[in-house]
């Protein structure tokens, strides 16, 4: 790999500095730039006045390659003529850090393009970065002549503007009571995030505001969905699950009785590395631990006439895992078929609506949850978090669903 | 070829780490292409230069016939200074916009290959880097390699659900996985034959430990590995609740609970990162790195007549197999065997910077 200090530079004296501005917020994309800049060797070196910079940018404002222009007709011909690697070798582009002064060359590829060597970058070059572009001289050495000086040409992109800036949504659970033992909160994004700096931006704070140190399970890969625009965040299970050593020696993360204050602060950057609009904060009261696992006789189904498109009702007795509310809760038909529709979760997660793109006919449906299905304490469908094995142990669920039949009626049939 | 061939055939090359030209050719089924990885996360090596790639992102395993040569011996001087703004520098931007996912050396060569995002948010680009024994960074192209795949089962991004790969590690004809969902909390340690079948997605099973004899609990395994004891392979897993487990690798069959014996209690803050288990002196040790210990040595020596820790463990200390912390250690973030007597590290200075680096194993 060639790199800034391992080639020579026998440059010309050019420092011929760039910045190219667009914004990201415009749909079209703007026109490429041409570079103009101050020669101050322009007597030695009279060839290069024309030489100049041309930046080609995506409709997202990034830049997808970087042309040299206003170099001699041999000398585009000579490149066009090396191998493959060699051209590789003879055009390259650097990240200019000052922390770094010998850095490699940005993978990439070297061609020519009509008047212009062309610099194509593996990856897009980022915003606001400045970058060198090196040609050897070898390159345009002709036969029988020492070869001329290396170009040297650094240029600037600029910074990304008017992108939205992000704010913290939603923080779930909804409810400003949270048992002892909660253990997940989900925070929404109006946005997509980054990755890597989560659980310095995330605090637990007490009623006195003194942060609570290791309340979070910390995990480097970090929890998100796929848009990046919720993270999931877990309380230590150490100091959750009963009777293991966190626990032991910190106590619980939440204390029963207490008032606690949940803080996303401002400096959590989002996917183009703006930091939040807007960060967010959730206070809530801490309730006696949850151990039960969740009670299916307890749910409570509202069924709408036949004949409407209105929406089944599913009310439960104590809140449950927003997430999974929305995802593993299914009508199925007298026909064993999945019904289609939309799904609304409110009340602070204590209801369930399912309103079906086809209107309801009469017949025996059937409300189809996965038993993974969690209340805020972790417990599911049958089992609960911590299971006591010297207290009857429960059987494991053999099935991955429960079901439970409801009647929609003839319209005529409703009272 | 049977399947209990391959098996063995894979056993033999896992025991004695080195290729053999009368083993199996295990890239024998691959295609040949670019796979299209979405994101590279933690990584390990098969045999045969094969390294095995998570990506979370696709919900994918990969197989990839690196074909990777020695160049070099390794040596414990291989050091790599601020070894992510060299990456960074390749990848055409900062130290800032990159992650460092996973560092895996390959037993057969000595050299390391490094996951990499390029970028943070959901649009970042997965590269793999290798660095050779002599300090050497480039890029891995994925470009016309042989390569299979494995799909995870039971992890599609409906809505917004995502499974997290937290581990993978390739043992006895087997790639084993642990994953992690974003919305259900549970444990799930896949098994995967290897070579991929084309449609074996695996078995996931069910792990739980027995905290103290009181309370069993299922948890994420968040980093592992396989350690014979008896002669029979075991897995020795972290999980993310402290308690450091083991399990017999015969007990992963299809659909079956799992229940681990707790063999050490870690700590409060402990949040395991990696882990190698190696010999020294004719003894057997488990290296493990995490967030609040630094690096921690385990005498796994007597761990066949360790038995379960059943009571609570109060006051402040740990219990279990014995073990100590390599002070000198501290901000190791990756870790890996490099030979029998060496591990790299990738380790963040005090200025935030990483360095690359192989020491003598402890």
């Amino acid at each position: 790999m060639s790199t800034m200090r391992d080639r020579r530079w026998r440059q010309i004296g050019l420092s011929l500095f760039v910045a190219i501005t667009w914004g990201c917020g415009d749909s079209s994309p703007p026109p490429p730039v041409v570079a103009t800049g101050e020669n101050p060797d322009a007597a030695q070196a009279a060839p290069v006045k024309k030489l100049r910079m041309r930046i080609h940018t995506s409709s997202a404002g990034v830049a997808d390659s970087v042309d040299l222009v206003g170099l001699e007709d041999e000398d585009l011909a000579a490149f066009e003529k090396l191998s493959e690697r060699r051209r590789g070798a003879a055009l390259a582009v650097y990240v200019v850090n000052k922390d770094q002064p010998d850095p490699p060359a940005v993978l990439g590829e070297a061609t020519r393009d009509g008047d212009a060597l062309r610099f194509t970058p593996r990856y897009p070059l980022g915003p606001d970065l400045s970058y060198r572009m090196v040609l050897q001289g070898s390159a345009r050495a002709k036969a029988g002549e020492s070869p001329p000086d290396d170009i040297s040409l650094e240029f600037k992109t600029a910074a990304l503007r008017g992108l939205p800036k992000a704010v913290v949504s939603r923080i779930f659970p909804s409810s400003d009571q949270l048992p002892e033992n909660q253990l997940k909160f989900y925070i929404h994004f109006s946005a997509p995030m980054s990755r890597g700096e989560a659980y310095r931006h995330i605090h637990l704070l007490d009623a006195d505001n003194q942060e609570i140190e290791g309340a979070f399970l910390e995990l480097g890969e970090e929890l998100w969905d796929p848009e990046m625009r919720r993270f999931t965040l877990l309380c230590d299970p150490g100091r959750v699950k009963r009777e293991l050593k966190p626990r032991e020696d910190l106590g619980p993360v939440l204390e029963e009785g207490k008032s606690y204050t949940l803080v996303v602060d401002r400096n959590w950057a989002d996917a183009n590395g703006s930091k939040l609009a807007e960060g967010g904060r959730k206070t809530f009261q801490v309730m006696p631990p949850d151990e039960a696992p969740i009670d299916i006789t307890a749910w409570e189904i509202e069924p709408p006439a036949a004949g409407t498109t209105a929406a089944v009702v599913v009310r439960f007795p104590e809140p449950y895992d927003h997430s999974l509310l929305e995802r593993i809760l299914s009508i199925v038909n007298p026909e064993g078929e999945k019904l289609a529709g939309t799904i609304e979760v409110s009340d602070k997660e204590t209801s369930w609506q399912f309103k079906p793109s086809q209107r309801w006919e009469a017949g025996t449906y059937q409300l189809v949850a996965q038993a993974m299905l969690e209340d805020l304490a972790g417990n599911s469908i049958g089992r609960a978090f911590d299971v006591d094995v010297f207290a009857p142990v429960q059987d494991k669920i053999a099935t991955e669903t429960v079901s439970i039949p409801f009647t929609i009626e003839k319209a005529d049939a409703k009272r | 070829m049977s399947k209990p061939t391959i098996l063995l055939a894979a056993a033999l090359l896992s025991a004695s780490l080195i290729g053999s030209s009368r083993a199996a050719d295990l890239t024998a089924g691959m295609q040949k292409g670019t796979p299209e990885l979405k994101s590279a996360g933690p990584a390990t090596f098969a045999p045969q230069g094969i390294l095995l790639v998570g990506d979370s992102a696709g919900a994918t395993i990969y197989a990839i016939a690196t074909g990777d040569t020695a160049s070099g011996s390794p040596r414990e001087s291989l050091s790599v200074e601020k070894i992510d703004e060299k990456i960074a520098a390749m990848l055409g931007t900062t130290s800032q916009q990159i992650l460092i996912n996973d560092l895996a050396v390959n037993p057969e060569t000595g050299n390391a290959y490094l996951t990499v995002s390029r970028g943070k948010g959901p649009d970042s680009k997965p590269v793999i880097i290798r660095v050779d024994a002599s300090g050497k960074v480039g890029e891995f192209s994925l470009k016309d390699v042989k390569f299979s795949k494995a799909a995870i089962p039971n992890a599609p991004a409906e809505k917004g659900r995502q499974e997290v790969t937290t581990d993978l590690q390739f043992t006895n004809g087997q790639v084993l996985v642990a994953g992690l969902s974003n919305e259900e909390f549970a444990s799930t340690l896949r098994v995967i034959p290897f070579p991929f079948a084309e449609v074996d997605k695996g078995a996931g099973v069910e792990i739980w430990h027995s905290a103290h004899g009181k309370f069993e609990t299922a948890s994420p395994v968040r980093t592992f590995a396989v350690f014979d004891i008896g002669g029979q392979p075991n897995v020795l897993a972290a999980y993310t609740c402290t308690p450091l487990v083991k399990f017999p690798l015969s007990d992963l069959k299809p659909g079956s609970k799992v229940k681990g014996t707790t063999i050490a209690e870690l700590g409060n803050r402990n949040r395991p990162l990696d882990m190698i288990v190696y010999k020294k002196d004719g003894k057997d040790f488990l290296l493990m790195s995490n967030n609040a210990r630094g690096v921690m040595k385990v005498n796994v020596e007597n761990i066949d007549k360790a038995g379960a820790i059943t009571d609570a463990v109060k006051g402040g200390g740990t219990a279990g197999l014995p073990y100590e912390t390599i002070k000198e250690l501290k901000g190791v973030t990756q870790l890996d065997k490099l030979d029998k007597d060496h591990a790299l590290l990738l380790v963040q200075s005090d200025s935030g910077s990483l360095n690359l680096k192989a020491i003598q194993l402890p």
